[in-house]
Order: C-alpha cells, then structure tokens, then sequence
C-alpha cells in the first residue's frame, strides 16, 4: 500500500495532463457534433493522407535503422574504455542535443545546400561540375534526423550494457571461444534488450518529427504532425484529433510489437 | 515657492493619475523581429502617452488560442493582430467586440471601405515573387507569373508556399485566366484540375516548398532558389543585406490584416484607444512602413516614407495598379478539401 502512495503523484500529473487530454481528443474526433466516424471514414478513404502516414513509418523506419547501425558500435566501443575515458567519449557524443534541433536543422542547411559547404568542396575538388542537389530530399531528412536521434540511440544502447558483467567475456575465451565467438555468445544477447529500447525511443520519437523534415525535405517529405499543424491552422480540429488518434494507436501497437521483441530479446539473454 | 509648488502638483497629477487606474492590455502580436519594431514605433510611446501597460502574449495559432480561449471560457487577449481568413473565421465565430469607428478615427484619416465592423485595417502587403537578379538570363527580366511557370524561358529552381493558396491562383493566371476571373475558374471542378495540371509542369523545379516567410527568404538569400513567392518585405529585407533581389509586380495579389478587439474584453475603452493609436497616425504608419515595406491605410502617410522605399511597397501606385485582390471567403468555403488534394498533388 505505502508503496502505491509514492505513484500518487506522478500518477496525478499524468492523469491531469495526459490522460484527460487524449480522452478530450477522442471526444473531438467523434463527436463534431453528435456521434459520428466519419472523420475516421475520411482519412482511411484519402489517399494522400494515408500516403504521408505511409512516408513517416518510412523515415521512422530508416532513422532507426541507421542509428542503431552507428550507434550499437559506438555503445560497445564505450563499454570497453577506461572509465575517464568513457565519460569523455560519451560527452562528446551528448554535447549535439544541448542545442536545439532548429538550429542543427539550420545548420544543415549550410552545410548541405546548393552554394554550401559540401557542394563547394565538390565542385572545388573537380569531383563535380555543377553544385548537386543535397537539400531539400528525403537524403536530407535522414541524415540530420540520424545525427539528431543518435545520441539518444547510443545513451540507452550503453545504459543497457552497463549491467553486463564484463568477466563473461574472459570466461567464455579462457574456455577456448574466439573472440568473436565469445563476443556473441555472451556479451551480445545480454547487449540486445537495451538496443530495442534504444530502438523504440528513436522510433516513436522519429515519427513525431516536425520541424526538420519542413525545413530540409523535398516535395514528398510531409510526416502527420505536418498534416495536424495544417489542420489545426484551417480550424478543423476534428479532423486533427482523428489524425492524432489514429497516430497514436500505431505507436502504441509499435509499442507493443516492441516489448513482444524485448521479450524475446531478453529470453535470449537469459537462456 | 508657488510655482513649484503647483509645478509638482501638476506632475503628481499627471504621473499619479495613470498609475491610479493603470490598465493592462493583453496584445497578442506576431513576436520576433517584427515585434521589435512595433514596440518601438507603437507599443512603448502609446504607454508612454496614456500610462496603459502593455503586456505582449505572443503567437502563430491565433485562431486556435481563440478557439482554446473561448471554448475554455477565459479570454486572456484583448487585442490581436489578424489575418484576413482569421478575420473571415472569428467573425463567424463572434470573437470580435464592434469597432466604435467616432471614437477610433475622430479625425476620418481611414478610408471608408476599410472601415470594417469587427476589426480595423491593419497593414497592406503583398504576396508576390522575387528573383535574383544576379542569376536571370543576360539581359531578361521575368515577369508575371507566366515567367514563373516558364522554366525554359528562365530555367533555375524555384520556392512556393507549401499549401494551396496563393499557388492555384498563380497557376492559372499563369495559364491565361484573367485575374479577376480567377476564383469563378476555381469554383469548378474543371478549374481546379487546370491548376493542378499548370502547377504539374513546374513540379520538379519547385525545389523548396516553403512553410514559413523566413524559410523561404533565406533559400532565396543563400542561392538555393533564384525564384520565390514571399511577402513583399521580405525581398526588400534580402536587397538590405546586399543580395541582388528584385520583384515581379505584375499580377501581384494584393493582401491585408486586421487587428481586432476580443468580444468580452474587461478593458474595451483601453483597447479601442490602442487599435486608434496603431492606426491613425501618420508619422508613425511612415516611419513603420519605412521599416518593414508593410503600410498601413493611413492617409497622408505614403508621403512621409523615404523616396527610395516607395517602390518596395504594394501601395506605391505602379505597384498597386498591377495587383488584384485575394479572396478570403473563397479560401474560407473551400481550403479544407483543396489542402488534402494538395497534399496527395505533392506526394504522388
């Protein structure tokens, strides 16, 4: 009992400030003004607007791919530093979030854009004639999303190894494991469990991206929180809210498929 | 001994008075560097002269804030700036408190037709495109939105506003439908198809599809388009820093926005005397718009800007006599559908 009393508070915040509001969503959403699903009706019917739900699932996909493909290495390559010298590494892959993603999405502007840094060098070096076009393509879109996400990826990545104990890894060589097989016999499936939760953080929080995509993608590069904003600005908040539930609904079963993984990720580790 | 005695007396009174019934007016306005200069043109003298705070809630989501606020029950602006839509919505919605146009403009110096009831004329300004002059063809000045669509003619990537207005409009004109039957054209469903299809030919050249003034007037500025659809200030603001810019008036569409008193506000008297303040003085509207190329409508005005400037702005007579009038109420009945074509236009 005295136990529950301790989830009072946080349950109260959450419940006031979470809770209230998303029933408040499904009330907009399907009561404008008496019952009715045919904002639910509309949006599965358009073909565009399930096309941009299609597009953010994408880029979600491919951010959280490339992270983990950058990011597990680099956790594993932490793990295995000196303690000074780990905490200086993992600095120097933090300092990026303590700016503020407009201002690195700006920043790729610079860097990217047809008179920019990169298409300078290019085009400097004789490696091409003409500037190419950088910015302003989904290319854009993942690559900033990567190096804004990836720091999140590397931070639970490495969280999760930290439980791992590191004598495993001699044992299984002094019992003749090379060291590669000894590296994924042991330390890798222990390693996994904090690399789907890396992965799920990167995922739900790609999927909600807004600003980057406006301001570095091409043509095709619309994600759902666009489409709110726009619908939000035209006043039709029923509209918004079914977006919003229907967006939440997939990341909770996202979610949910997630934790399936963990599950058997960690069955893995164990067993 | 009398004289400073009455002196101080005097400046009691005057400084006392104010503060003894000092009123605050909650003004949503736009923020940023805009709000620089309307606080320093308008805000901070109109305290300075009637002891009236000001206290500035900033925001985007005007119509959203109301909507919030009426619906929650607690307004927490009295005066907001808007644009013509959110005028078009808010009035339908009863948001705004009548105008008492005897007491806002005593002196008659706003022209009767903008004399609106639920709001008054706030600035002028124009959605128009520019280019950079420095990467036109030798000795070829694009013109109308027929250049803009014409990639041959002027080949180069370009940036529109990410969403249907403004766009269906230029496409057709580009096409060959006469200004002021452009939203006769659009009521139908074959005229929204023949826009679709002129903005169809530039697809791929339109390389940044902008979502804010500021986005598109930095592409413009770092090269990375050398047509663009903006604000006419923004362009003068782009000449400023040195870049080789200039605008293509012709067939320009002329826009306005409003600033209007919210129904229910506890301080009416204050607010009606602030929208008066913003809006009638001359100097002041000349010194605002030598700033940022926005005029308001106050007459005697536009002789009091700088003779340089006045090409820059949409009420200089070359310019205004090029331009056509926007719609509000066509985009109000109609941008719910054509932003979800819009959409699956640019996605497939």
């Amino acid at each position: 009992m005295m136990r529950h009393v301790l989830l009072l508070p946080a349950g109260l915040l959450l419940t006031v400030c979470f809770i209230v509001p998303v029933i408040a969503i499904f009330y907009i959403a399907l009561f404008d003004p008496s019952f009715s699903t045919a904002h639910f009706s509309r949006l599965f019917a358009s073909k565009g607007f399930m096309g941009v739900f299609g597009h953010s699932v994408n880029v979600a996909l491919v951010v959280t791919l490339a992270c983990l493909v950058l990011g597990y290495p680099f956790a594993v390559f932490l793990i295995f530093q000196p303690p000074e010298r780990r905490y200086l590494w993992l600095l120097a892959a933090l300092v990026p979030m303590w700016m503020s993603i407009l201002i690195r999405s700006y920043a790729w502007m610079v860097v990217l854009g047809r008179e920019g840094i990169v298409n300078d060098m290019l085009v400097l070096s004789g490696l091409t004639e003409a500037p190419i076009k950088l910015l302003h393509t989904s290319g854009a879109v993942h690559v900033a999303m990567v190096q804004i996400m990836l720091p999140l990826m590397i931070v639970t990545c490495y969280a999760g190894m930290t439980t791992i104990d590191l004598t495993l890894l001699r044992a299984a060589r002094v019992l003749g494991a090379s060291p590669l097989r000894a590296f994924f016999g042991t330390f890798f499936p222990l390693s996994l469990s904090g690399a789907v939760n890396g992965s799920v953080v990167v995922f739900i929080l790609a999927l909600g991206f807004f600003v980057t995509p406006a301001l570095l993608g091409g043509r095709r590069d619309m994600m759902v929180a666009n489409i709110i904003s726009v619908l939000i600005e035209q006043n039709n908040w029923a509209f918004a809210a079914t977006v919003a539930i229907v967006l939440l609904v997939m990341t909770l079963s996202i979610l949910a498929l997630f934790g399936g993984l963990a599950r058997l990720a960690r069955h893995a580790g164990g067993g | 001994m009398n004289r400073t005695y009455l002196t101080t007396a005097a400046l009691v009174l005057a400084l006392g008075a104010p503060q003894a019934i000092a009123e605050t007016l909650r003004i949503s306005q736009s923020g940023g560097s805009l709000q620089d200069i309307t606080d320093r043109i308008f805000n901070i003298p109109f305290t300075e002269e009637t002891g009236i705070e000001i206290e500035n809630l900033a925001t985007t989501d005007r119509m959203a804030g109301l909507k919030a606020q009426f619906a929650a029950g607690e307004v927490v602006w009295d005066v907001v700036e808007l644009s013509g839509a959110d005028y078009a919505i808010g009035v339908k919605e009863g948001y705004f408190e009548p105008i008492d146009w005897a007491v806002v403009d005593p002196d008659d110096v706003i022209p009767d037709e903008v004399q609106f009831e639920y709001a008054v004329p706030a600035v002028n300004f124009a959605h128009v495109y520019g280019y950079r002059i420095d990467k036109m063809p030798e000795g070829k000045t694009p013109s109308g939105w027929g250049d803009f669509f014409d990639t041959e003619a002027f080949p180069g990537p370009r940036s529109m506003r990410d969403g249907p207005y403004y766009n269906l409009e230029a496409a057709l004109i580009a096409d060959g439908v006469d200004p002021t039957e452009v939203y006769d054209v659009l009521s139908t469903d074959e005229g929204i198809d023949r826009a679709f299809a002129k903005l169809d030919t530039i697809k791929d050249d339109v390389t940044v599809w902008w979502k804010s003034n500021g986005q598109a007037q930095q592409a413009l500025s770092d090269g990375e388009v050398w047509l663009s659809t903006n604000a006419n200030g923004r362009f003068k603001a782009v000449a400023d820093t040195g870049v080789p810019v200039a605008i293509a008036w012709e067939d320009g569409i002329s826009l306005m926005g409003f600033t209007g008193i919210v129904k229910g506000t506890p301080v009416r008297d204050a607010a009606m005397k602030y929208v008066s303040y913003y809006i009638t003085g001359p100097e002041r509207s000349a010194e605002f718009a030598s700033v940022i190329s926005y005029p308001l409508f106050t007459r005697g005005a536009i002789e009091l800007i700088p003779e340089e400037t006045r090409p820059w702005l949409p009420t200089y007579p070359a310019n205004a006599e090029q331009m056509w009038i926007y719609s509000d109420q066509f985009w109000a009945d109609n941008l719910d559908a054509l932003s979800e074509r819009w959409v699956e236009w640019k996605l497939f």
